[in-house]
Order: C-alpha cells, then sequence, then structure tokens
C-alpha cells in the first residue's frame, strides 16, 4: 500500500480514508504488528531458551508445572520449559510458515488465475480442471501423508505442502476478475493498439487483481496460521523440539483439566492473530473495493 | 406495537463474555468427585455379574498360538489354560490344566499329568493327545504363523519338526490318556515358563482343520473359564462363564465385556460414571491422574504395583561412534532420569540396570548403575577422544505417540547439555520395529521390554545374546556381542541350583551395565483403579489382566464413604 497520499481525493487517499475510519481494521492492523515484532525479535523478548527444560525449578513433585512467577512469566511447559519463550519462538513458526505459505500461493494462485482468465479457451479449460483436482484431494490426510513420507519433516515441508495444496480458491478469484476485466473497454483498447499479451497483463491486468489479491491473502494468512495449528495438534506438523502454537495445545492436551492456561495461551494467541489478520482483511476489502 | 428497546454493543459483549467464562468453570468442574456406586457390603466372594472393562487398541486374533500382543494375550488367557500358572501370592508355577507335574532327574524330562475328564467348551474332550496335537499344530509354521515357538527349541526333535523333517515332535510322549512326557536337548530352567505362556494352550484342532485358522481366530473354542459369546469388530468383545470349565467354583463373574478401540480419555470419563468397571493406568491422562488422585474419595481404590518392565535408549554397537564403550557411557550418565520420573508424576521409576525391580535377580545396590552424572559423561566423551563434545547430529527413532515425543524431548536437552546433539525421529510401530531391530540401520531408539514370564534370562538373554543379534528382526536391538557374556548365559539358563543360577545372571546383568549397551531409563509403575464394589482377588503376577478370581459386589448402591472393603 502506498504511504499515506497528500492528496485526498486520489483512488488511494480515499482507500486510505475508509480504511481509516473502520476502528475495527486499525486495531486489526495495530495487532498484527505488534505480533509480528515479537515475532521477529523473539530472541531479545524471549527470557529463556525455549527448548531447555529447568527441571526441578519448574516441575513440582507431582509433575505439575509451576505458574508464572518473576522467571517465568507464563509459567512452564509440562516438560518445564519457558512457556512465554515457547510462545515468542511459537509464533516465529506459526507466522513464518503461515506468510511463506501465503506468499507462495499467493505467487502461483494469481499467475494460474490469470493466465486461466485471460486467455479462456482450452488453457481455462485445462488449468480449471487442475483447480478441480486439487480442490478434491483430503487437505489433511495429504499434508499428513507427505509429511510422513518426506525423510526429514520440518516447517520448510509444512510451507510447501500448505503452499502448494492451497492456491486454488484464490486462482478462481482472480480468474473470474480477469474474465471481466479482459472484457473491459481499456483492455480492448489497448489490444486494438497492438499491445502485446505480456504487457496487457502486466501494466492492466495486473494492477486490477492485485487489491484482490491483498484482501485475500490477508484472510488466507488467519487461514494458514489455523492449519499450521491442526497439523501440529495432530502431530504431523513441526518435529519436536520446535515450538508452534499448534504443538503447544498438542503438548498440553493431557494437563487440560489441571492446568488449563497452557491451553489458553497458545489458543488465545491463535485466535488474537486470525482475529486482527480477519479484521484487516475485511478493512483492506472494504477500503479497496470501489464500489463501497 | 411497541418494538423493544436494541441492545447497546457494550451489553451484548458483556453479556458473551459472561457467557463464555461460566461455560469455562462448568467445562473445569469435576463432575464426579467421588465414586458414584458402593457395592452391597459383603466380604465374601459372590457369583454373577458382568465386569466392563476398556483398551484402546483393537482385538487382532482369539488364537492362542497367534496372540502375542497385551490385548488378545489378556482376552485369550480367559478363553483358555496352559498347564501351568502362577501362583498369584508367590509367583511360582503351579499345576492349572495339569494335576501334577514333575522334573526327571537328568533335569532334561518333564512330565505332566492332565486333570481328568477335561472337555472343551463345546464339550470335545482333551486328553494327552489332543494335547500333543495342539501344540504341534502351534510349533508348525505352514499351519499357524506362532510369535512363540523359540520359547519351545529346546524341546528335542521341535526344529527337525518345525522345519518337516519329522513327521512329529521325537521329544513328546503320551505313555497314557492323561499323561504328557516333555524330553529336552539340554536343561533349560525357563522351560516350565514357556509352559504357562498361552501359546502353549490346547485348541481342538479338528475344529480348527475343518473351519480354518482365520475363523477359529474370529470364534475360537478353548478349556479356559470363560467361552465367547460375541465380537463385535472394532467396538466390543463380550466373554461369558464356560458351564463346562473344569473348576466348578471359578470364574466368579457371568462374563466380561471388552471395549474394543476407546480412546483414552473416554475410557477414563466412562470410568467415572461408573460405566466402566475397571481402569489402568494407560487409561490416565496426566491431568486425570492428578486430579483422581487429589479426590479422598476415590483414593482406596488406586493400587500402584511395579510393572516389570524396562525402558532406555538401545545403543547400536556396531555404528560409529557408538561402538566406543565411552560415548555409550557418556550418552547413559549424560540422562537426568529423575527429572524424566517427575515429567510423568513419578508414574515411572529411574532404573539404572537392567532387571527391574520384582524381577527375580534384581539389585537394588547394582554397583556401576547408570546415574545422572553430567560430570562423567563429558569425562567418558573426552576418553573417547571427543574434548568438544561428539561431531555430528545423530538420529534418535522412537514411535508416535505423546509419551515418546516428552522423552524424546527430554533426552535431547540432557545429551545436548554434555555435547551429543540428537535429532528425534518418529515412526509408525511396525516401521519403528522393521528398521531398529535391521542390523546397521538405526544408531539410537528409544524402546523396551515388557517380560514375558518372570526369569531374568526372558531380558538379557532376549536382549543381549549375540544368537538374537540377526540380521533382520533381532531381539537385539543393540547388537552388542560379548562371548564371555554369551558363555555365562549358556550356563545360566541350565543352571538347576536356583540361588546360583540367580547370582550368574546378576553376574550378567554387571558385564552388560559396564559395557552400556542400552542406556537404560526408567520402569514403570502399573496403577490400577476400580469401582468401589469390584473385589479384584488374587490376580496372576505375569498376566497382569487377570480376572479369574474377580467378584462384583452385587447390587449397587449410591456411594458411601464408609463402605470400604
Amino acid at each position: 500500500m502506498s504511504e499515506t497520499p497528500s492528496n485526498p481525493s486520489s483512488p488511494d487517499g480515499r482507500a486510505w480514508k475508509r480504511f481509516k475510519r473502520n476502528r475495527g481494521a486499525i486495531v486489526g492492523a495495530i495487532v498484527v504488528v505488534v505480533i509480528a515484532f515479537t515475532a521477529l525479535f523473539a530472541p531479545l523478548l524471549a527470557p529463556h531458551d525455549p527448548d531447555t527444560p529447568f527441571k526441578e525449578r519448574t516441575l513440582s513433585t507431582a509433575g505439575v508445572p509451576i505458574g508464572p512467577d518473576r522467571q517465568f512469566p507464563l509459567g512452564a511447559d509440562p516438560l518445564g520449559r519457558c512457556e512465554m519463550s515457547r510462545l515468542l519462538y511459537g509464533g516465529r513458526v506459526s507466522l513464518s510458515v503461515a506468510l511463506a505459505a501465503t506468499l507462495l500461493l499467493a505467487l502461483v494462485g494469481t499467475s494460474i488465475g490469470v493466465v486461466s482468465g485471460y486467455f479462456g479457451g482450452w488453457v481455462d479449460a485445462s488449468l480449471m480442471r487442475v483447480v478441480d483436482v486439487l480442490l478434491s484431494f483430503p487437505f489433511l490426510l495429504v499434508c499428513m501423508a507427505i509429511n510422513k513420507i518426506v525423510a526429514k519433516p520440518g516447517i520448510w515441508v509444512l510451507f510447501l505442502v500448505l503452499g502448494f495444496l492451497s492456491w486454488t480458491g484464490l486462482a478462481r478469484q482472480v480468474r473470474a476478475r480477469t474474465m471481466q476485466l479482459r472484457s473491459l473497454e481499456f483492455v480492448v483498447a489497448a489490444r486494438a493498439l497492438g499491445a502485446s499479451h505480456t504487457r496487457i497483463i502486466v501494466r492492466h491486468v495486473l494492477p486490477n487483481v492485485l487489491s484482490l489479491v491483498i484482501v485475500l491473502c490477508t484472510t488466507l494468512v488467519a487461514e494458514m496460521i489455523i492449519v499450521e495449528s491442526v497439523l501440529s495438534y495432530l502431530g504431523v506438523g513441526v518435529v519436536p523440539p520446535t515450538s508452534s502454537w499448534g504443538s503447544m495445545l498438542q503438548e498440553s492436551d493431557p494437563l487440560m483439566r489441571s492446568v488449563p492456561r497452557l491451553l489458553a495461551i497458545p489458543g488465545l494467541a491463535i485466535t488474537v492473530t486470525v482475529v486482527a489478520f480477519n479484521l484487516l482483511g475485511e478493512g483492506l476489502r472494504d477500503a479497496l473495493d470501489p464500489k463501497a | 406495537m411497541r418494538s423493544t428497546p436494541r441492545r447497546s454493543p457494550a451489553r451484548s459483549w458483556v453479556a458473551f463474555v459472561a457467557l463464555a467464562l461460566a461455560a469455562v468453570v462448568v467445562a473445569c468442574r469435576d463432575p464426579y468427585p467421588t465414586p458414584r456406586f458402593s457395592g452391597a457390603g459383603r466380604t465374601t466372594e459372590r457369583r454373577g455379574g458382568v465386569l466392563r472393562v476398556a483398551f484402546d487398541t483393537d482385538l487382532r486374533t482369539l488364537d492362542p498360538a497367534q496372540a502375542y500382543d497385551e490385548l488378545s494375550t489378556a482376552v485369550v488367557r480367559h478363553l483358555n489354560d496352559t498347564l501351568l500358572d502362577y501362583d498369584p501370592d508367590t509367583g511360582e508355577l503351579v499345576p492349572l490344566l495339569a494335576e501334577r507335574f514333575e522334573l526327571g532327574a537328568d533335569h532334561k524330562t518333564y512330565t505332566f499329568v492332565l486333570r481328568p475328564n477335561l472337555v472343551f467348551s463345546d464339550g470335545s474332550p482333551l486328553d494327552s493327545q489332543a494335547f500333543v496335537r495342539s501344540f504341534e499344530r502351534m510349533l508348525d509354521p505352514q499351519r499357524v504363523p506362532c510369535p512363540g515357538t523359540s520359547f519351545y527349541y529346546l524341546i528335542e526333535g521341535a526344529d527337525a519338526f518345525s522345519e518337516h523333517r519329522a513327521p512329529h515332535v521325537t521329544g513328546i510322549s503320551t505313555p497314557d490318556a492323561r499323561t504328557i512326557v516333555f524330553r529336552l536337548k539340554q536343561a533349560d530352567q525357563t522351560f516350565l515358563n514357556a509352559m504357562a505362556m498361552p501359546f502353549s494352550a490346547p485348541v481342538p484342532v479338528e475344529y480348527v482343520a475343518r473351519v480354518g485358522n482365520d475363523e477359529f481366530a474370529r470364534n475360537p473354542i478353548g478349556v479356559g473359564p470363560f467361552m465367547l459369546e460375541r465380537w463385535e469388530a472394532g467396538s466390543r468383545v463380550v466373554l461369558r462363564r464356560n458351564p463346562r470349565y473344569w473348576n466348578p467354583q471359578r470364574p466368579l463373574l457371568d462374563g466380561i465385556v471388552y471395549e474394543l478401540s476407546l480412546a483414552r480419555h473416554l475410557q477414563f470419563m466412562r470410568f467415572q460414571r461408573a460405566d466402566l468397571d475397571h481402569a489402568n493406568d494407560y487409561a490416565l491422562t496426566t491431568a486425570d491422574y492428578l486430579s483422581l488422585t487429589s479426590q479422598p474419595a476415590w483414593r482406596p481404590f488406586i493400587e500402584r504395583k511395579p510393572d516389570i518392565a524396562m525402558y532406555g535408549v538401545a545403543i547400536n554397537c556396531e555404528l560409529p561412534p557408538f561402538d566406543n564403550v565411552h560415548v555409550r557411557r557418556a550418552l547413559s550418565f549424560a540422562i537426568d532420569r529423575d527429572a524424566i520420573a517427575r515429567s510423568r508424576n513419578y508414574r515411572i521409576r529411574p532404573l539404572g540396570g537392567l532387571y527391574p525391580p520384582g524381577l527375580p535377580g534384581y539389585d537394588a545396590n547394582l554397583p556401576g548403575a547408570h546415574n545422572y552424572n553430567p560430570d562423567r559423561a563429558r569425562a567418558e566423551l573426552r576418553e573417547a577422544g571427543y574434548r568438544d563434545g561428539l561431531p555430528g547430529e545423530h538420529e534418535l527413532w522412537l514411535t508416535e505417540g505423546p509419551a515418546a515425543a516428552v522423552y524424546g524431548q527430554l533426552l535431547q536437552a540432557d545429551l545436548a547439555r554434555v555435547g551429543i546433539r540428537i535429532r528425534l525421529k518418529f515412526a509408525s510401530f511396525p516401521v519403528f520395529l522393521e528398521m531398529t531391530q535391521r542390523r546397521r540401520a538405526v544408531a539410537l531408539s528409544y524402546s523396551g521390554w515388557n517380560m514375558d514370564f518372570p526369569d531374568p534370562s526372558n531380558f538379557i538373554d532376549t536382549l543381549f545374546h549375540s544368537r538374537n543379534a540377526t540380521e533382520e528382526h533381532a531381539q537385539n536391538q543393540s547388537f552388542y556381542r560379548n562371548p564371555a557374556l554369551d558363555a555365562l548365559l549358556d550356563r545360566a539358563r541350565i543352571e538347576p541350583d536356583r540361588a546360583r543360577r540367580i547370582a550368574m545372571y546378576q553376574e550378567a546383568e554387571r558385564i552388560v551395565v559396564n559395557d552400556a549397551p542400552w542406556a537404560f531409563m526408567f520402569t514403570p509403575q502399573r496403577i490400577e483403579i476400580e469401582q468401589p464394589y469390584v473385589h479384584r482377588g488374587a490376580y496372576s503376577p505375569v498376566y497382569v489382566h487377570d480376572l479369574r478370581n474377580t467378584w462384583l459386589d452385587l447390587p449397587l448402591r449410591p456411594f458411601v464413604p464408609e463402605a470400604r472393603r
């Protein structure tokens, strides 16, 4: 997005004005920035190494993790590690997987959507059949299967799998928008003036689908965070001892009733982040949609 | 009509949050802080009633020759009897289907005399010849894939028979309709234990031949105290009393229901609701365990017993750098066993040697026992020539599951502290077994051993005799080879004097502990909980799911705290 423009009557300026008026979107944006900041600077903010168990210091003789105290602001996890540090480092993993996967799916989805919508015909037909096939995959099962097959599962696999399996929805929406654009006067005019396909796509189509992609991606980040949590909760996401919000939920699951805090902390982190991204996405959609 | 005033958004938020909080509070409250029912107050055993238990696995087979997992064995043991059984109080072997047995002066001939008038649950008679026909079926790999034939390989002619070089096992004879004689190639002090294993339980071979192994495994016939009523695949198995059972005093229960594939936390919820009569440790998550032990009303019904099992890290002695004894010792001395036990609420006990408490030969003051000593670990690494820790990252194989993940991460942190870096590799149980039991495949694996019978040979022979370090399916998972140990174990196996024999096994354990082919870690505590109206009775120290002497104090009445047994 552009910075605050000086001319409020330009399209960007009007969008920014609309965005500013949306309180939810502003809150969402602030929360997203704060969370991104904590994830980025986790090594500086974390009080301890996230993978070190502190044993007698953090587990009672009955094996119950201690509650928050001065040294351990959020208490300990079931293995006696610092919950705060694991939350910060876990946020790093959850967010980077979600962002990287979304970036990947945006690239793939936009390219396929634009090509499919612009050229139509057999190109469109064949690409959309690929989309149909991918949509019919049981997503979680495929993720689990791939994670089992690879020799060294980890966040790289996770991000590639998520990215390559979830671009279909975006591609369809981009395709629909491109098909509308294709018949609009300025595209027809460009074609009449002899512009090449590449030029039309790059100069006229892409800028016009970009706002749609940005809006979709913001909400997709939220979705990716959830999928990552689900996979890690099922034990096919990150490999221990790496923490992610989903794996923190999974590890605390047996202590659900005696130490509910351990589920509440990563659960809240996921909820707040997802809500923030969704608010931001909604705000962006309202702001960027010229008809609104 | 007047319109209803619209609620302000702020108020609806407050209402929403209040509702959510209320839901959380309600969800966290324990619905059953006490048992629901007490028994009628009887103190003497009573017949009748059906006991309900659950397992989180599915039932694989009811053929005693094929059952070797926990659940199958538990059910098979109620459908079948063996010649011998363990006395619940002393742990000694006592006659069961046999009326008596004796050992010949050569220590190689065993004579068993069957009880008179034994019949299978379908009414067909069981005499010595029927017993031998069933025994030969079990030994014949073409007739049934029995995982336990190696327990019987010392019977004279057993190998020739199983390789089809002889029509019968020459070492087994039946002088009369009730007598069976086994001749061994050499004396074997574990032979009697093998005759208490369900593999040896007699089955009606004519029936098996008629219906086939698969049908028999689903619809078995045995001589045990119970018979199969029905098996609803994947959900439950129902047993009922065998009216033809030779012992009119047993069983006390009319039936047993085994719920199958029931998730652990559901098992416990159903137990609390008194929909299950008995639960064991495997049904307890940490939270359930903590909440249960914190409720005084439940405490009298919780029983803790040592489980005769050992868990630790098997170290492949053939793969560098672990072929170096100092590296192996460094690994073992780096493990903080107490911290691991603490993370499991001390439901496991640290173990520095091979034999767990309860196993004959267990030595509480084992010299050289492995313990947590990071300085010694670093010193051992230096002695192996690694001044700054072990180079590289080494893979530790584990089976999938939350418990293994906890141990894996604690091990990882402990080992990192002395400079051994490991990566966790999770595999499904079949893959884990295949890989860790293959030569030169896996360097480190988190593994364990549960006893087949209470004899040290079952631990040390199985895990460390070089005969078991095979190319594939090796029980000697550390591929440890020591001719001196082999010789000692072979002598101990035939030694007739019990005290001398145990001393030999203790010497053997010291050799193994010193060479550290495993980093021994812990032995589990088995925790059993019963409803107040369940009287478990004496049960087998080996087959702990034994319900032969269990009875129910019916009719039920609402729980009264005073009503203790």
